[in-house]
């Protein structure tokens, strides 16, 4: 494990851009499925000591103001705990503590306000947001900002005099504000240093926030919510829209990355922004492509394993939703596939032939 | 420790001057290359592609276009095949192109036995579909040394098991007596099946290099942990009968698990499973006899407990980690 490290130590060194020996450093890399325990362990904890309040405490479940208070005190408590980081133990009773905390918190705020969903959701957002920036757990940040990224789609997509309707067109404007802060954060997680890990956490918090939310639509979870009379205009602009962003971001990131590269000349600029906006225009009919897409090319990009693997499981699952709920024969899906094979191969084999062509030329160049 | 993770350390204990940043990441190689970049575009087509036309014929088969005769359909099928086959025999050998044509084979093969079932109505159950498809792709999984393709055959074997099972209720006309009946007796045989998939491959594995990658035997394991895990859950939570041996062969299997795992052939990630299933169990246990004492008042001492069990098996399994990295707790 040393080796990366001290390897890294004196490439830099042989930069000048550290000096001497590597100082001792504590690291904690433990494995994802390591830190995956820490956190089922945190949120069975909280569900138990939330029913156990509920069961034992039943007032306090009844009086919204006694289960703000008491959500208050337990976050605060929390907060203290990770606060000391030093007991392993206290730690992760810190994160089961805070997320009942939480419960108890917007339990009352509901109760206060159950006529408004959209003000609940907007105020546990709000809320999230505080305890994104304030709590010092890695775990934690990511549950909190996957919670207000989830409750700002709840409050602001949320629409209806009437009842209550997820509004297509709102939904596609949070779908891309949300998918360009995740490749924000991920092509720019060294832009802060101090706050590194923080980023970090709140970027694969909002990662699994737009998967979750695009697959409710996607796999038309809360159909019946969804409004269906809307004026002509949002109506024709809704399927649109929301893809239409996703497709400028998709742009923008390729753009990005392949400026980044040292030698990429500007026509291989030029075709890979081509390459996006096709892909980009022939996923329009399939959402979640693009987002499969953006992750799996920034989690490569970051040399981030898991980003990648969720990258296509994400893809898959949508490909195949999209295969699946297609309105057409199965020899139509068929032809469609097909082509889409051909294509993808046809596509490889110029790539191959242009790269080697150009090995040649720039071995020809020496 | 990944170059991700390497730098992710220098710059969590500020040892890299701020002002310096974007060229100590540029240097540390973090960034894939254009020849990297080259590489990743290349195994993405190819795996979509070949994944995408194997479909596409899969699904027109399974669109059984009548005015598409039986010929012409096991024609295409059998060209598909046989032009795959050929792609694998054209690529030097591990070469992608050459792997993902014979995963489409393989599944090409598949799709050839559904439908000669289909078209004959030979009136064959479904489990041997499945086995015969498994037995059928056995030579090539032997040529083709790669694990992806094995774990395909064993997860057609388990298929075929489960729908054996399910249809004749046992193995082999043997009588299966009531507590190994049903969901339970399939349970069973899928955690027995991929035990023994799991022990022929940790024992195989040093003698050839293409199986000493560690995710076949973590998934496999994963495929033989569930099963039992779950067994033992029903068997200290629930009251219905449950064979006597239940929770002596799970601790047996906890136990080799360890001993294997933590000196013989080291692996993090089955230490973790092992310490998942324990914990599993033994808070469930403890769970049920706390409520059945306590009830409701129960739920405070079992939550402190399970923050407990999760810190410790947490903290266990980093020493470990520490350990087998040489790297101790200081540097």
């Amino acid at each position: 494990m040393n080796d990366a490290l001290e390897h890294m130590w004196q490439k830099l060194v042989s930069y000048q851009i550290v000096a001497g020996p590597r100082p001792g450093m504590t690291t904690d890399h433990s494995p994802w499925y390591i830190k995956l325990l820490l956190a089922l362990s945190g949120w069975v904890a909280a569900f138990l000591l939330v029913g156990f309040i509920g069961s034992v405490f039943g007032f306090v479940m009844q009086n919204a103001a006694f289960s703000f208070v008491l959500g208050i005190a337990f976050i605060a408590a929390a907060y203290c705990l990770l606060a000391r980081q030093d007991n392993e133990f206290l730690a992760h009773l810190a994160l089961a503590v805070s997320l009942a905390g939480q419960a108890l918190l917007m339990w009352g705020v509901v109760d206060a306000l159950h006529e408004s969903v959209q003000l609940c959701a907007l105020i546990l957002a709000i809320i999230e947001v505080v305890l994104t920036m304030i709590m010092p757990s890695f775990i934690h940040r990511v549950f909190s900002s996957f919670a207000a990224a989830c409750a700002f789609y709840v409050g602001v997509a949320i629409t209806g005099a009437n009842g209550y309707y997820i509004s297509a067109v709102a939904e596609g404007i949070i779908v891309g504000i949300l998918a360009l802060a995740m490749s924000w954060l991920w092509l720019h997680e060294f832009r802060f240093p101090h706050y590194f890990k923080a980023l970090n956490a709140i970027a694969y918090g909002i990662t699994l926030a737009l998967v979750i939310i695009k697959m409710t639509s996607v796999f038309g979870i809360f159909n019946s919510m969804r409004l269906t009379d809307e004026t002509t205009l949002s109506a024709n602009l809704s399927p649109w829209l929301g893809q239409l962003l996703l497709v400028a971001v998709l742009v923008w990131v390729v753009a990005r990355i392949v400026g980044r590269l040292k030698y990429a000349p500007i026509r291989v600029l030029q075709a890979a922004i081509v390459g996006a906006l096709v892909v980009g225009v022939c996923s329009v009919k399939a959402p979640g492509i693009v987002i499969g897409i953006l992750m799996l090319l920034l989690g490569h990009h970051a040399r981030n394993t898991l980003l990648t693997a969720l990258g296509i499981a994400a893809l898959i699952g949508f490909i195949s939703r999209y295969y699946y709920f297609l309105e057409h024969t199965l020899a139509v899906k068929a032809g469609i596939l097909l082509a889409l094979g051909i294509t993808l191969l046809m596509l490889r084999y110029v790539l191959i032939r242009v790269s080697t062509a150009n090995d040649t030329h720039m071995g020809a160049a020496q | 420790m990944s170059v991700r993770q390497a730098l992710s350390a220098l710059l969590a204990h500020k040892l890299i001057p701020e002002t310096r940043i974007e060229e100590a990441v540029a240097l540390s190689g973090l960034r894939p290359s254009e020849s990297e970049w080259l590489r990743f575009a290349d195994q993405l087509l190819m795996w979509l592609g070949a994944l995408a036309i194997t479909f596409s014929i899969l699904f027109f088969i399974a669109f059984n276009w009548s005015e598409v005769g039986r010929f012409a359909k096991f024609g295409m099928v059998e060209i598909a095949l046989c032009g795959c086959v050929l792609l694998y025999l054209k690529f030097p050998e591990y070469a992608l192109a050459g792997k993902a044509s014979l995963l489409s084979a393989s599944i090409l093969l598949g799709v050839l036995l559904g439908l000669y079932g289909q078209t004959y109505q030979t009136g064959a159950d479904p489990w041997q579909l499945f086995f015969n498809w498994a037995l059928l792709i056995t030579p090539w999984a032997i040529v083709a040394r790669w694990p992806a393709l094995w774990l395909l055959w064993l997860a057609l074997l388990n298929l075929s098991a489960a729908l054996y099972f399910d249809t004749f209720g046992g193995f082999f006309g043997f009588f299966v007596p009531p507590i190994f009946g049903g969901e339970l007796g399939l349970i069973w045989c899928v955690f027995l099946l991929n035990l023994s998939a799991l022990i022929i491959w940790e024992a195989a594995s040093p003698h050839h290099t293409w199986m000493q990658t560690q995710w076949p035997s973590q998934l496999i394991a994963a495929a033989s942990g569930i099963p039992i895990t779950w067994l033992t859950l029903l068997a200290t939570t629930k009251f219905e009968p449950l064979p006597i041996f239940t929770i002596p062969v799970w601790v047996a299997w906890l136990a080799s698990t360890y001993i294997f795992y933590r000196y013989k052939r080291q692996n993090l990630f089955m230490l973790a499973g092992f310490t998942l299933s324990l914990s599993v169990v033994s808070i469930a246990f403890i769970g049920r006899v706390l409520i059945e004492i306590m009830e409701e008042h129960a739920f405070l001492p079992l939550s402190l407990i399970v923050i407990g069990v999760g810190t410790c098996a947490a903290i266990w399994l980093r020493n470990i980690h520490i350990a087998w990295s040489g790297q101790g707790s200081k540097q």
